[in-house]
């Protein structure tokens, strides 16, 4: 009897939460429920003949109880307004229909209100005559279900007339800032540069785009490029916006349905268990059993004390002792001095040990029934801490969701009304317009775009982008002085189209079209043949293990010369487009790449490895730097030891370039880095570092080495108290081997570089001493003994002023000695707005051989706005 | 400028007899892809302008004729002259049919080879007169240059360093006159590497470096903690980008060791005890005031995420006599996680006890 009972009471359960919830939310439970090894799923199953049925009766009800709700809420409209025309049929329907049935008319017509407002009176006139014709469709019923769901979730009167957007337009400036530098330093590519940048933040239509601007120039030196500015589609801020305005109208908990708290469902059993035994307590002594427990309990109290702290609450030792005293010394006067007692005294005093013994008796009782309801409980598996446990886990995964993107859209498009462009851009993942970067992969696209666009859709899991723009190299600030570029420039469009989510699992196929051009300006010309390149990749990603994403690339292209005559002396021209030779050269324009990642948390270890080729001929101009002619490998591992105290990381690659057509000559390069740090205390860190890099030239006659760089440091860092301050020191001590068969006649250099800082605090005040010291080990000098100090003082006037004063002494035993001060200042002077200045000037003690290193004077200035 | 003459005086200037126009092409720069040849520059001798075509055509030693580049009519001021846009953007070109012209169809440049390089400039007025007004050749051997790979900063390296030396690898084979120039500025954190570069300030743009390595320019502003920078290293000859690095950033981050810092404050216990949210960041500070002599602070921990939890070895405090500003060092202690709320609890000097709950967060 009781295992039926408790079966049913989980059948209960069970069924309550999985109406209440959609598909996923119930798979959700079921998986908690698993893992949380209660036996309710178990019992469920045994209960019925299988879940599914189970789920079916949940489809079945599955609106019964957000009517029952809504119909006991309080109505939020005092008055309603006029029927929309024909929606007395959707009244009607109530009656009888689901998911209707049941519903109060008055409740029905504050539902159409908000369906109405917000979504379109034609909306609900014609889903009611829809209604009426084919009468409950499965898709009908699907939308008026997630409507319901909706109006169920609103949070006040407002929900009745959401806007589509708060504002036309909305626009925020984020900030400026202007800069100045002057550097004097010899042959210095711009010697007085500007720098100009604003940020601006506009909403139009609630739909959030980000502004960069930036002018950079250089007094004496046009550049190409001065103006640079991206306009960008601000997916984030979107989601953001859209949560927020969620949030205002509606309880999401709500929406998610995850209001069905278990642990209230619990409690409210609990409280319907222990009512019905406890109401049987009732008699003559104990009137009203549940009030006289819930005055000394809460139902929370009661379900979390164990059985013996109920027992003492209800019926402290002292107190028990006491009537039981008092029951003694009365049956003692009844049993020995009964002769002296007149009948009415007699009976008085039984009826007080009766009365007496029966409270005990019947607060006994009362804890037994306690004790009862709480083992009945604990035996269905359903004891307090699981159900904390499992509340905290369900709460854990509603956040999850709710911050998911999908969810976020999902909720967005059925509880918002939405014009035309706010759903458009419900769907966009990216946009960029200007000079931007565009880094999808290495073998489909990563460069930086100029006068371009980018678009990319998502939805559900497909992926639709594109995009047009020019690459090019050079023109801009960084690159004044210099005129023309190997690289050439060309105008590209580009279109992708995947299947799958980014990163984890997917598979994208990117095309790409370009033709390059001759940019031409009085400071950079590079004329260039008119081609067209045509690419083609496949990327293809999926998860190995918990943690560990394999990318696989393939990328083909095509290069076709735009004016190509054939040998013959007719001079047919050939075809233009790449397109049609797409097929030609294959090894030598194909570039194919693996990589592994990988993250063995319990053992503390990542990896990263790869493998990859790519034929001379491979020509992405979506990507100028990848690279070609080569076959490579390559492996990074970082194993990080008590709880990333310290690491290790050894990196290895084996580059492997053929620029030959016939493959006789290859180049090698190879590389080994280890690198170590421990963090022993909070006070001291130590760390090392040995690496090494060549490369050798295979040919025929055998191997040369061209160029090796070694090295071999160690650093560390301690703070500590010195003469009760505390300060800081960051040092380390390297030693560096260069060998570079061209500029050192095969001999090779080797530096001892040293470098010690240390930063002590007195009061307000931080003092900074700062040395680096490099000394040149054998005769081929590279850069000679070179002393860098610097002594100084950090401190701040007054709360706003923050000043910064050194001395400075360069000393380089082959070219340059210098003394010099540095002073920085940053000031706030308004809210928003502050000034910084630094000065670096120093004078030459000797005149400096390679003037073109040793400046002796940098200033800047900067002003900057925020808002923040 | 000096050194461009001198290098193409180097390169050899065979000069033909007679010839109106001579060309001044430096192979090791211009003689790497096929948009190269296009870059040649062209001095007239005579006195009168003409319209001329010019042909170009590249042999290899071994496979043969490879290219030839036939430019549209342009016309030729007397003194120096480059070839007109329209007639580079107009030329046709001719591959022979061999391996090595495959290779320089699909990938615009040279592959490793011994070229000879001939211009010939022919007259193309509308007379039909086709004389050779000047013919040139150069010998160059081609060797693509392997990659500029970085060293140091190591990418996405976190370095307590700020003003770290940088080191990469060098374009081979060396070219000589050719030089290297170092970009570094501050990356914002919505910024790619690539926009940072172009749309932020340089902090350092040193040019002219000869060596593999730069030491941190003396006269630069340090490093900024907390601040992420991206860097890369350009190696060019001529005012021509031969080569790019990739393009990689560091942060300067020095969390291991606690950094020189002003103190947050010390508030007194009392006071802290009445919030009911404190956050204790590696340490529990607080202020308290004991008008008996010195003495031991007696105190215990309770965590409220793992009841059964029992802290070993707490570290020892003692008050002074008077005001004290009490720091209670959490971060060395193992039992303790970050996130975790616990309860502090002390006995007070006067004898009373107070309780302060708080949140760990663990300083690394």
């Amino acid at each position: 009897m009781f295992l039926r009972h408790a079966t049913l009471m989980r059948l209960l359960a069970g069924v309550t939460l999985l109406c209440l919830m959609e598909t996923d939310a119930v798979a959700q439970v079921q998986d908690s429920l698993k893992r949380s090894n209660t036996p309710l799923v178990e019992q469920l199953k045994s209960a019925k003949p299988g879940m599914k049925e189970v789920l079916s009766e949940a489809e079945m009800h599955k609106f019964n109880n957000i009517v029952e709700t809504i119909n006991k809420r309080k109505r939020f409209l005092d008055q309603l307004p006029a029927n929309i025309p024909g929606t007395n049929n959707l009244i009607n329907l109530s009656k009888s229909q689901s998911p209707f049935s049941g519903m109060k008319d008055s409740v029905m017509g504050e539902f159409l209100h908000y369906v109405g407002n917000n979504f379109g009176k034609e909306r609900v006139n014609k889903l009611a005559k829809s209604l009426l014709v084919s009468g409950d469709s499965a898709g009908l019923q699907k939308y008026l279900g997630n409507k319901l769901k909706g109006f169920y979730a609103i949070k006040g009167k407002e929900a009745f007339q959401i806007p589509s957007f708060e504002s036309l337009v909305d626009n925020q400036f984020k900030g400026a800032q202007y800069s100045l530098v002057r550097d004097n330093t010899a042959l210095a590519p711009a010697g007085w540069m500007h720098h100009l940048s604003a940020s601006n933040d506009m909403m139009i239509m609630d739909i959030p785009f980000h502004f960069e601007l930036a002018n950079l120039s250089d007094t004496y030196m046009p550049l190409r490029y001065n103006n640079l500015v991206k306009v960008s589609f601000d997916k984030d801020a979107f989601k953001g916006r859209m949560q927020q305005k969620l949030a205002k109208y509606y309880d999401l908990e709500k929406y998610l349905l995850n209001e069905v708290d278990m642990l209230s469902f619990v409690k409210k059993h609990f409280e319907q268990e222990l009512t019905s035994q406890v109401e049987g307590l009732k008699s003559s002594l104990v009137q009203n059993p549940k009030a006289m427990l819930f005055s000394k309990f809460s139902y929370d109290e009661l379900l979390k004390l164990d059985i013996s702290q109920v027992k003492e609450k209800l019926m402290p030792a002292d107190m028990v002792k006491g009537v039981k005293e008092q029951i003694g010394v009365y049956e003692d006067v009844l049993k020995n001095r009964a002769s002296e007692l007149s009948a009415v005294q007699r009976d008085s005093l039984v009826k007080l040990v009766t009365q007496k013994t029966e409270h005990l008796q019947s607060l006994d009782q009362l804890v037994t029934k306690v004790s009862g309801v709480k083992e009945k409980l604990a035996a269905s598996g359903l004891n307090v801490n699981q159900i904390t446990r499992q509340q905290q886990q369900t709460n854990t995964q509603t956040f999850n969701r709710w911050n998911q993107p999908s969810t976020i859209k999902e909720a967005g498009s059925n509880l918002l009304p939405q014009n035309g462009l706010q759903r458009f851009f419900g769907d966009i993942s990216a946009l960029n317009i200007g000079t931007f970067a565009n880094n999808k992969s290495e073998r489909s696209i990563n460069a930086l775009i100029s006068g371009g666009l980018q678009i990319e859709a998502l939805k559900k899991s497909s992926l639709l982008g594109g995009g047009l723009g020019n690459i090019k190299d050079a023109g801009f600030l960084k690159d004044a002085g210099l005129q023309s570029s190997l690289t050439a420039a060309v105008s590209m469009q580009y279109a992708q189209l995947g299947k799958g989510t980014t990163g984890r699992k997917g598979t994208t196929v990117t095309v790409m079209n370009a033709n390059t051009y001759s940019p031409a300006s009085l400071y950079y010309e590079a004329n260039n043949l008119a081609r067209n390149i045509f690419v083609g990749t496949i990327s293809k990603s999926f998860s190995v293990r918990k943690n560990g994403t394999v990318e696989a690339e393939v990328s083909k292209s095509a290069t076709q010369f735009r004016n190509t005559a054939s040998v013959s002396p007719d001079q047919a021209m050939e075809q233009k487009s790449a397109l049609y030779s797409y097929a030609e050269d294959l090894l030598q324009t194909l570039s194919a790449g693996v990589r592994y990642q990988d993250d063995w948390e319990q053992i503390g270890l990542t990896h990263n490895a790869h493998v990859a080729y790519a034929g001379f001929g491979y020509n992405n101009p979506g990507n100028p730097s990848a690279s070609k002619g080569s076959l490579q490998y390559d492996l990074q591992l970082r194993k990080y030891v008590e709880k990333k105290k310290g690491f290790l990381q050894v990196q290895v690659a084996n580059r492997n370039y053929n620029y030959s057509a016939d493959g006789d000559q290859r180049w090698k390069n190879f590389q080994v880095n280890l690198q170590a740090r421990y963090r022993f205390d909070r006070n001291l860190t130590l760390g090392g570092r040995i690496n090494q890099y060549q490369l050798i030239r295979k040919t025929a006659t055998g191997n040369q080495k061209m160029y090796v760089s070694r090295k071999i440091a160690a650093e560390g860092q301690y703070s500590s108290g010195l003469f009760g301050l505390h300060q800081r020191s960051v040092f380390s001590v390297g030693l560096q081997q260069f060998d570079n068969v061209y500029t050192q006649q095969g001999g090779n250099s080797s530096l001892l570089l040293t470098q010690w800082v240390t930063s002590i605090l007195l009061q307000q005040v931080q003092a900074t001493v700062s040395l680096f010291y490099n000394k040149e080990l054998t005769e081929n000098k590279l850069i000679g003994d070179q002393l860098n100090a610097e002594t100084g003082v950090g401190y701040t006037i007054g709360k706003k002023i923050m000043m910064n004063s050194s001395l400075t002494y360069l000393d380089n035993k082959l070219a340059a000695r210098q003394l010099g001060t540095r002073q920085s200042i940053n000031m706030m002077i308004l809210r928003n707005c502050s000034i910084g200045a630094y000065i670096d000037w120093r004078k030459n003690l000797i005149e400096p051989i390679n003037p073109y290193l040793y400046g002796n004077f940098r200033g800047e200035l900067t002003v900057q706005y925020q808002i923040k | 400028m000096m050194r461009y003459l001198l290098i193409l005086l180097l390169c050899g200037l065979q000069l033909r007899a007679a010839a109106q126009i001579t060309f001044q092409f430096v192979p090791e720069v211009q003689g790497r892809t096929a948009d190269g040849l296009l870059w040649v520059k062209l001095t007239s001798l005579s006195q009168q302008p003409a319209t001329i075509s010019l042909d170009i055509s590249v042999t290899e030693k071994k496979a043969g004729r490879i290219i030839s580049v036939t430019t549209a009519p342009f016309a030729v001021m007397p003194g120096n002259n480059a070839i007109e846009r329209k007639a580079a953007s107009n030329a046709v070109i001719r591959f022979a049919d061999n391996n090595l012209a495959r290779l320089v169809k699909q990938s615009s440049s040279f592959p490793e080879g011994e070229y000879e390089y001939c211009f010939q400039a022919f007259r193309a007025d509308k007379g039909g007169n086709r004389d050779l007004l000047g013919e040139q050749c150069f010998d160059y051997l081609v060797e693509p240059l392997t990659p500029l790979f970085l060293i140091e900063p190591f990418h996405k390296e976190q370095t307590c360093d700020k003003r770290p030396t940088f080191t990469w690898q060098p374009s081979m084979p060396a070219i000589p006159g050719a030089e290297y120039r170092l970009t570094m500025v501050e990356k914002k954190g919505h910024q790619a590497s690539q926009e940072a570069l172009v749309y932020n300030l340089p902090l350092i743009n040193q040019t002219n470096i000869t060596a593999p390595m730069l030491i941190y320019p003396a006269n630069a502003n340090s490093l900024v903690e907390g601040k992420t920078y991206t860097w890369q290293v350009t190696v060019y000859k001529a005012g021509v980008i031969l080569n790019r690095s990739e393009i990689w950033d560091f942060t300067v981050k020095c969390t291991d060791t606690p950094a020189v810092e002003r103190s947050e404050g010390f508030r007194d216990i009392e006071d802290l005890a009445k919030g009911n949210y404190y956050v204790a960041h590696g340490k529990l500070c607080f202020a308290v005031q004991n008008p008996y002599q010195a003495q031991a602070v007696e105190y215990a921990l309770f965590c409220i995420n793992k009841p059964d939890q029992i802290f070993k070895k707490l570290p020892k405090v003692k008050l002074r006599s008077g005001d004290n500003n009490v720091t209670i060092d959490l971060s060395e202690m193992k039992s303790m996680v970050d996130g975790f709320n616990y309860i502090f609890t002390v006995r007070l000097p006067n004898g009373r006890t107070q309780k302060l709950r708080f949140i760990f967060k663990a300083p690394l």
